[in-house]
Order: C-alpha cells, then structure tokens, then sequence
C-alpha cells in the first residue's frame, strides 16, 4: 500500500514540470510502470487522480503504458519474457539471469493547456 | 489556449537508487555490513536477532533498527540484546531510508559488525524499497506454508538469503521443505537457505558463519578498492 506516497512523488514531479514549462492545466500523465515495480497500477491511478483534483484544482488523467518484465540469461544472453516468475533462461535452461527491464517507473509525458 | 504534450522521461526512483547507494557506501567505508531482514508478521525476526545477539561471539558488535507501525515493544524486546532504535512508521507499511537514515543518527555505531534492520512485518513492500543494505534476508517460519515464494516473488527475489523459522515445529505442519527451496530457487537460483528455530539454537551456527563471512567479504572488497 506504498501507491499513495508514490502518487504524492509523481504529483510532485509533475508540479515541479509545469512550473518549468509554465504549463496550465494538466490534463493528462502518461507514466511506465514495469509488472515486477511491486506497484498496484489500479491503486496508483486511483491515489493519483484522486490528489490531482486537490494539489491542481482540476483532475488529471494518469495513463499507465505497462512494461514487461524480461531478463538476459548470463550465460547465453538471451533476451526473455520473464512469465510466471520464473528466473530461468528458456534456450539454456542457465538460472542465473539479470532483470533488465520490468522494475522501472517513468514520467514519460504530460499533456497540458498552455496559454499561447 | 493550447494542448502540447511535453515529453519528460524522468526516471521516478532514480533518486531514491542513488540515495540507497550512497547510504551504503557510507557503511561499507565503515566497516558496517547492513542486513535488512524481511518477513510477514509474526515470522520470528524479533526473536531471531535475540538469538543471533546471544551466540556472536564478541559482545557489543550488533546493532538494530526495527520497524512497526506501532509501539516500542520490539525495541524493549531487543534492548537487553543490543543497542536498538525503534522507528515507528504510524501506518505505512515498510521501512524508507530517509526513516532509517533518522533512526541510525540514535545509534553509536563505533564498534559496530553488523547493523540489522528489523522492516515492518509485511513480504510485499519491503521488497520494493532499497533501504541501503548490503544483504537483504527474508524469514519465514513453517507455520506460513511452502507455497510463499511464487505467491511473494518479489520478496524472494530480491533476497540473498533465507532463514526457515520455527524449525522444531516443522513435524507438526504440512511444510515441505523441498517444495520450499524448489520454489524459492525458481524466482532467485542464488539464495542461501537457513533452517533456524532461534529458541533452542537449532541452526544457529550456519546462519552466525554465514553473517561472519559476509561481513569478511565486505571488508576484504573495502581493502581492496
């Protein structure tokens, strides 16, 4: 149940680009999450949306693009999807494999009114 | 009035990584090997510290952060053991550096082997949060059943180490032992297993020469950097 406090980080972030930009009204977040982040994207959307209402007066939208987890095995360096959580190399059948994608959280992207 | 779409690509835990290194580094330059202990409540973390502290051979050479939402009955649990720092977290469910890094600033840490860190009673969360350890440790005692890995991926994952508690009850519960591990290997090949019941010692020995040579491997890579 850490998704609030990690929506509060977004929000955060999110305000800090606006002032930047001189940006307007957020209308929408657009985020990366990785399936293995131990992040709940439903809970996330919720916490976020909800706060956005309060922290920029207007709601925003979180999107949330979904990122895979996969792993290279370090033997035959084979790319994979990892499925079901197993950490094994599907061509070598080798259990030592790196996590290199699935782990991950991304601001990728705002949309937003600007007054020009 | 316009719509732009502003790209960003920021990276949301790059800092809180960075944070988690630096913290470590800190305590690797002093000689401090960190273990973060996870598990779910009621695993035995609190009485497996108790115990560790009894058999270290040197007194005065552990020391403790544990985490609750609340109370300081751990703390007043572990204070006869070593010095202890009770963080309360007033809800949140896992331990976050910044907490830690609060907490630490109580302890004296000259002399200090080990530095535990005894996280919430929780295998989801704390999975998620580098707390600057040099070693993370997941406990689960039998009672919990033998499914738990592929239930709490994360959590074994990203461990290095698992003690199976509670050992002496093991004739009196469905736990397979080998299910157990062959579970376990299959979200992290490398983990190094413990069977432990910390009220009769059973155990005791392998899982205080695995600290002790984790810490000698801390300050040999030190010496050598």
């Amino acid at each position: 149940m850490h998704e609030t406090s990690l929506a509060e980080a977004l929000l955060r972030q999110v305000t800090a680009v606006r002032d930047e930009r001189r940006l307007k009204r957020i209308r929408s977040v657009t985020i990366q999450l990785g399936t293995f982040s131990g992040v709940e994207p439903v809970l996330l959307k919720t916490a976020f949306e909800e706060r956005s209402q309060r922290w920029f007066g207007a709601a925003a939208e979180l999107l949330i693009e979904s990122v895979e987890l996969r792993a290279e095995c370090e033997a035959c360096r084979l790319q994979f999807e990892v499925e079901g959580f197993r950490f094994e190399c599907p061509a070598c059948t080798n259990e030592h494999v790196r996590i290199v994608q699935g782990e991950n959280l991304m601001l990728l992207r705002l949309s937003a009114e600007t007054e020009s | 009035m316009s719509v732009i779409t502003v790209p960003v690509d920021r990276d949301l835990q790059a800092e809180r990584r960075a944070a988690a290194a630096g913290f470590r580094n800190e305590l690797t330059r002093r000689g401090i090997l960190c273990v973060n202990l996870i598990s779910s409540p009621g695993a035995g973390k609190t009485t497996l510290l108790q115990a560790t502290a009894t058999a270290w051979p040197t007194p005065g050479r552990l020391a403790v952060l544990v985490g609750d939402i609340a109370t300081d009955r751990d703390a007043e649990r572990l204070a006869p053991f070593m010095p202890v720092k009770q963080l309360t977290t007033g809800g949140a469910c896992h331990l976050e550096l910044a907490l830690v890094q609060r907490g630490l600033a109580a302890l004296d840490l000259e002399g200090i082997e080990i530095l535990f860190i005894e996280n919430v009673g929780n295998l989801v969360c704390p999975a998620s949060h580098d707390l600057g350890e040099h070693l993370r440790v997941v406990a689960l005692s039998v009672t919990e059943g033998d499914d738990k890995p592929g239930k709490y991926p994360k959590a074994f994952r990203t461990s290095q180490a698992c003690v199976v508690t509670k050992f002496d009850l093991l004739p009196h519960v469905p736990f397979d032992v080998s299910r157990f591990q062959t579970d376990a290997r299959l979200v992290q090949p490398v983990l190094s297993f413990f069977s432990m019941c910390a009220l009769s010692g059973f155990g005791m020995d392998e899982w205080r020469n695995y600290l002790q040579e984790q810490r000698r491997i801390l300050l040999e890579e030190t010496a050598s950097a």
